[in-house]
């Protein structure tokens, strides 16, 4: 496949998922120390996949169970930080999520599918993204990656 | 025929030569050259065979619609069969190979079947070869399908590599003639993301074909480059589908040298447009008279084309045949050209494009036809002409015959977008009617054709204006209906499938009349070019002998593809290994080291059975299973699916969700679930444990986790919206070890902190938080092998350091086939009992269901047929002789050769504690039948075990080891 100038580096992170209790939307943001983004957005570290999905990436949370059940989903999700003027035209090889400007702005978010396996798409930058894919899956979405013409790369 | 290449004209590059192999034979093209122009300026004819009678064929066309010209390009393993010489770009090095003859072109043992032609009508296959059966797989199928055919696809794997790319835009234009370029222009101007595709290698459409234009060509070019615009060359809308997808393929690298070459040779694009105009034009029809379809007869349009695309006069001595205006252009060119046409035969009396032609002193026979034509060394050799009015003929010496019967929009992919199609007489075609939401048409393909009319209706489906070349076009008269010329002869109205009109009439004594039904009675329009140039002609004959209008009769509904094409561009990269993804467990590298042979399940690669010497057969796995009987092992059951559920409203909706109780399972235990479908089949199984008394963890199984995920995410969305329950996919933050046999407690007891680990404190179906091996992670007491078994769940990243404490500490790892053996023993279920057809009832599990409160699949699961003691029910069976094997999916019958099959195995293994085998089955009426013998027969091993009824748990049914 074509080669992009475009990159892809696996990243440790720390996740935590949390499902929002119901009508906790402004006690849960204080307890995180902002107002929660709306779905499909992401706002500092907290990205938020649904009305009551959040993914916060962070080295602990500590949020009372009334607000929010939290799920350490660091072992779960592997982050892939992608990067480069190509990475958008790289990425429509495997996406489907249009990410024009105008459509995917800096700050989205979305649940998407990419070579068949189940990705969180988070527009980090103007020409930078983080792919988070299943833990077990992630060998095989860094070839997908390869495949798209997007070198992977080591820190 | 005596093609020849012009002195000049043409926009091929003739400063670049370019050599390329037909059938073996060197030929010389230029730079620009399809292969067809190449072939036809080397005064080649005949180019292939028909599919059913083996008739001679030549150069029909110079595009997509190619009926007869199909060959194959390429060699070995990249030989692709169907290639419309007319659209192949040749370059250096270029090797094509005719289709469908043997040993050659000009001999072919095929034709034979032109003798007994008589007997070969339309369905001749549905009424022949009936018997005697048994011929009909080994000797008539395979004959016919040899006789009959287009190329050979190849047999190697394909070496080329192939991509996707998903392609978002505001306006997609299919087809950059006038009206697309307007279209795209327009849309363009107001700042809409648009993509523009052209499945020529230059863009302009019939703007190519008029040197007049030359300027307004340049400036609609000029007017593309913009930005929002991407233009695609080379590249083909393919098919139209629900929800404004259109799928678009874009060919890169065929028209190149190999070592030009570089990337995918193919990308098939898939686009999401808000709007797709489809701007696909019109093309030349055929008439169909007899031996219409002689080398040397083609459309008037590809004679137009191959003079002012690629500078190739098609004959020196052509006859045009029409019933409109639009031929006479193509007259005129080559008259320009220098090659003076020896008539234009016209069906009307009068025309102010026969005035012109007058005009420019070429012989025009008004209200004429063309009753016969016949071939001559290299092509046709003359035309016989009738007078419509006396029927009086004359023959006409002529070396091509250039037909028109009028211009057929290409509503092909509008046909598929599901855009109304409306006959116009003024056109003689069936033309779009009507656009949608995401779909529309522009120019010829929606009745509007002249130059300024067409960029007209291109500017108003971009949504903008543009301005229009000066002047007017030029006044057309009116089109005349021409279908067919009656005559003795086989005239043909779909070249590619060899189908005549006769045949069409065939069709419709036999009954089937519907332009549907006589499609595939005869295949009329079935060919690789659907029909293009002769599908309205087939409806119009068919119409006749309904005594119809062509406008009632119709045409057939068009579908994907439009074109042949490559099962690697549908494929793209999902090929080979990444034919779909793996899931690898957490210890995968270490399972590999320790010598675990892998098996696919699903995704999954897991452990079949650790056998360094990749043994796999019941020895090492008997070993791992009697070790975990006698001592203790550890599996990896990290694939099963986790779910956390959480929230003050997470009981109830388990009580739902289940078909048992859970909101009266106390914090710190485990409970056994039953999922069922809303049909009240079985959905799935698993423990689910609370950990809090708002928090629990359902187990799945391995293969059903996004299954159920889906199903809880859905009920919780879609029929509970009001409780507060969250749900989070755990399962690959989770490493999974059940470590079993009776010495589990004793081996882990070493490893556990912070929990009361005695048989008492943390008794069978227990849960709870504890510290394994360092790492905090999660403790639950359950069984699937029916040992002592404890399942050890801790974060992936730390599972390395767990499982090798616990192996050190003594446990032996056990693969997927131990795991499965133990089972069986147990009496266990897995999706081979829960297959999708069985019932809580069937299986045994019916003291499990709620008797209080609703659960989904409650109400259908009481259907009486679902409760009837007739059905398929969970038994154990035995094989009477120990050394006879049982096989999964033998039917279980009342004695050998004795049906009716009243059941089957589902699942069956050696036994690691009693001699010989063991299994489950599914039997009519089981439960009620422990002590019956039947026979297990498996007709596909010849093979028929006596086997014995029992209890489905083999091991242990007292369930005294699981609470030792």
């Amino acid at each position: 496949v074509s080669v992009h100038n475009a990159s892809a580096q696996r990243v440790a992170r720390s996740i935590f998922e949390l499902g929002l209790r119901r009508g906790q939307d402004t006690a849960l943001g204080a307890a995180l120390g902002l107002l929660l983004p709306p779905p499909g957005q992401a706002r500092a570290n907290v990205l938020r996949l649904s009305p009551v999905q959040l993914l916060v990436l962070t080295e602990s949370v500590e949020v009372d169970r009334a607000l929010a059940s939290v799920n350490d989903q660091s072992s779960g999700l592997t982050c892939f930080d992608l990067a480069g003027p190509d990475i958008r035209a790289a990425l429509a090889a495997m996406c489907r999520v249009d990410l024009h400007d105008t459509v995917f702005a800096v700050g989205r978010v979305a649940r998407t599918s990419m070579a068949q396996m189940p990705i969180v798409l988070w527009r980090t930058g103007s020409n930078e993204f983080c792919a988070l894919a299943q833990a077990t899956l992630a060998q095989s979405f860094a070839e997908a990656l390869g495949h798209a013409g997007i070198v992977l790369t080591t820190p | 025929m005596s093609g020849f290449r012009l002195d000049k004209g043409g926009r091929i590059d003739r400063s670049r030569p370019v050599s390329f192999l037909f059938d073996d034979v060197a030929y010389r093209g230029f730079h620009g050259d399809t292969l067809a122009s190449a072939l036809l300026a080397s005064g080649v004819t005949l180019v292939g065979r028909s599919f059913k009678y083996h008739r001679k064929r030549g150069i029909v066309t110079a595009g997509p619609e190619e009926p007869c010209a199909l060959v194959e390009r390429g060699t070995g393993a990249r030989r692709e069969p169907n290639t419309p010489a007319t659209t192949a770009e040749i370059y250096d090095g270029f090797v094509a190979t005719s289709q469908n003859r043997f040993p050659s072109l000009r001999f072919d043992l095929g034709a034979i079947a032109q003798t007994v032609a008589a007997f070969l009508p339309a369905g001749f296959y549905y009424k022949t070869f009936m018997w005697p059966g048994a011929l009909w797989e080994r000797v008539y199928e395979p004959a016919i399908r040899r006789a009959a055919g287009l190329g050979r696809s190849a047999t190697g794997r394909d070496p080329d590599s192939y991509a996707h790319r998903h392609h978002h835009c505001d306006v997609l234009v299919v087809g950059l003639g006038p009206a697309g370029l307007a279209a795209a222009a327009s849309a363009a101007q107001n700042g809409s993301r648009v993509l523009a595709v052209e499945q020529h290698f230059e863009i302009g459409g019939t703007l190519l074909d008029d040197p007049v234009q030359g300027n307004e060509l340049a400036r609609l070019r000029a007017a593309l480059d913009r930005p929002n615009v991407e233009t695609l060359t080379r590249t083909a809308a393919i098919g139209a589908y629900d929800h404004g997808v259109v799928a678009v393929l874009e060919s890169v690298n065929d028209h190149l040298p190999k070592h030009a070459r570089s990337g995918p040779r193919q990308i098939l694009h898939i686009v999401r447009a808000a709007r797709t105009i489809f701007a696909t034009g019109s093309i030349d029809r055929l008439i169909a008279f007899p031996n219409n379809d002689l080398p040397g007869v083609m459309t008037a349009r590809a004679a137009h084309v191959y003079a002012t695309r690629y500078g190739v006069a098609v004959g020196r001595r052509p006859i045009f045949f029409c019933n409109n205006d639009e031929t006479y252009r193509a007259a005129f060119t080559l008259a320009d050209a220098g090659v003076r046409p020896v008539a234009i035969v016209d069906r009307r009396r009068a025309s102010y494009a026969a005035d012109a032609a007058r005009a420019r002193e070429i012989k025009v026979m008004a209200g004429f036809e063309v009753a016969d034509v016949w071939g001559g060394a290299g092509g046709i050799a003359g035309v016989r002409v009738r007078n419509c009015a006396d029927g009086g003929e004359i023959d006409l010496a002529a070396d091509v015959l250039c037909v028109s019967g009028g211009q057929s929009a290409q509503v092909q992919l509008a046909s598929q977008a599901r855009l109304k199609l409306d006959w116009s007489t003024e056109h003689g075609s069936f033309v779009v009617a009507e656009s949608t939401k995401q779909f529309d048409a522009a120019g010829a393909v929606h009745g509007h054709t002249g130059l300024r009319a067409a960029m007209a209706d291109g500017a108003r489906a971009g949504g903008g204006s543009i301005s229009l070349p000066p002047g007017e076009d030029n006044p057309v008269s009116p089109w005349q209906e021409c279908w067919e010329v009656a005559g003795s002869g086989k005239a043909f109205v779909d070249l590619q499938h060899d189908v005549t009109a006769d045949d069409i009439r065939l069709a419709h004594r036999e009954g089937y009349a519907h332009v549907e039904h006589a499609k595939r009675y005869t295949t009329h329009g079935m060919g690789t070019d659907q029909g293009r140039i002769g599908g309205l002609v087939g409806s119009a004959v068919l119409a006749a002998a309904r005594g119809e209008t062509v406008e009632s009769v119709g045409l057939p509904k068009f579908r994907p593809y439009t074109q042949s094409t490559a099962w690697g561009a549908l494929a793209g990269p999902d090929v080979g290994m990444n034919f779909k993804p793996r899931r690898l467990l957490p210890l995968h590298d270490w399972h590999a080291k320790a010598g675990a042979v892998f098996v696919n399940i699903g995704l999954w690669l897991r452990p079949l059975v650790y056998s360094p010497t990749g043994d796999t057969s019941w020895g090492p796995v008997l070993a791992e299973a009697r070790r975990v009987r006698s001592s203790v092992g550890v599996t990896d059951v990290s694939s099963l699916g986790k779910i956390d559920v959480s929230g003050p409203d997470a009981a109830i909706f388990l009580d739902r969700i289940y078909a048992n109780m859970f909101s009266t399972l106390a914090v710190g235990r485990a409970r056994y679930g039953l999922m069922l479908r809303e049909d009240g089949i079985m959905l799935d199984d698993g423990t689910t444990s609370r950990l809090a008394a708002d928090r629990f963890v359902v187990t799945t199984t391995t293969q059903k986790s996004a299954d159920v995920l889906d199903h809880m995410e859905w009920h919780l969305q879609a029929v509970w919206p009001e409780l507060d329950v969250s749900l989070a996919d755990i399962s690959d933050q989770w490493a999974q070890f059940a470590v079993a046999g009776p010495h589990a407690r004793d081996t882990l007891a070493p490893l556990v902190t912070g929990l009361d680990f005695s048989n008492e404190a943390f008794p069978f179906m227990a849960a709870g938080e504890a510290t394994i091996a360092g790492v905090a992670g999660r403790l639950f007491r359950i069984s699937f092998s029916g040992e002592l078994a404890y399942e050890v769940s801790v974060p992936a990243h730390a599972a390395e350091q767990v499982w090798k404490a616990i192996v050190a500490a003594g446990a032996a790892p056990y693969g997927l086939d131990a795991l499965n053996l133990m089972r069986v023993e147990k009496g266990h279920m897995t999706g081979a009992e829960i297959n999708g057809t069985t019932s809580a009832h069937d299986l045994g599990l019916a003291r499990m269901l709620k008797k209080n409160g609703d659960f989904i699949g409650r109400a259908l699961g009481q259907r009486e047929a679902l409760l009837a003691p007739d059905r398929l029910q969970l038994v154990g069976i035995l094989p009477l002789d120990p050394a006879a094997r049982l096989r999964g999916g033998a039917h279980l019958v009342a004695a050998t050769d004795a049906g009716p099959s009243q059941g089957y195995v589902t699942s069956c293994c050696m036994s690691s504690v009693r001699p010989g085998w063991v299994g489950l089955a599914l039997l009519a009426g089981g439960r009620a039948r422990h002590g019956e013998t039947l026979v297990a027969a498996s007709p596909v091993f010849s093979e028929n075990v006596a086997v014995k009824i029992v209890s489905p748990h083999h091991y242990d049914p007292e369930n005294l080891r699981v609470r030792a």
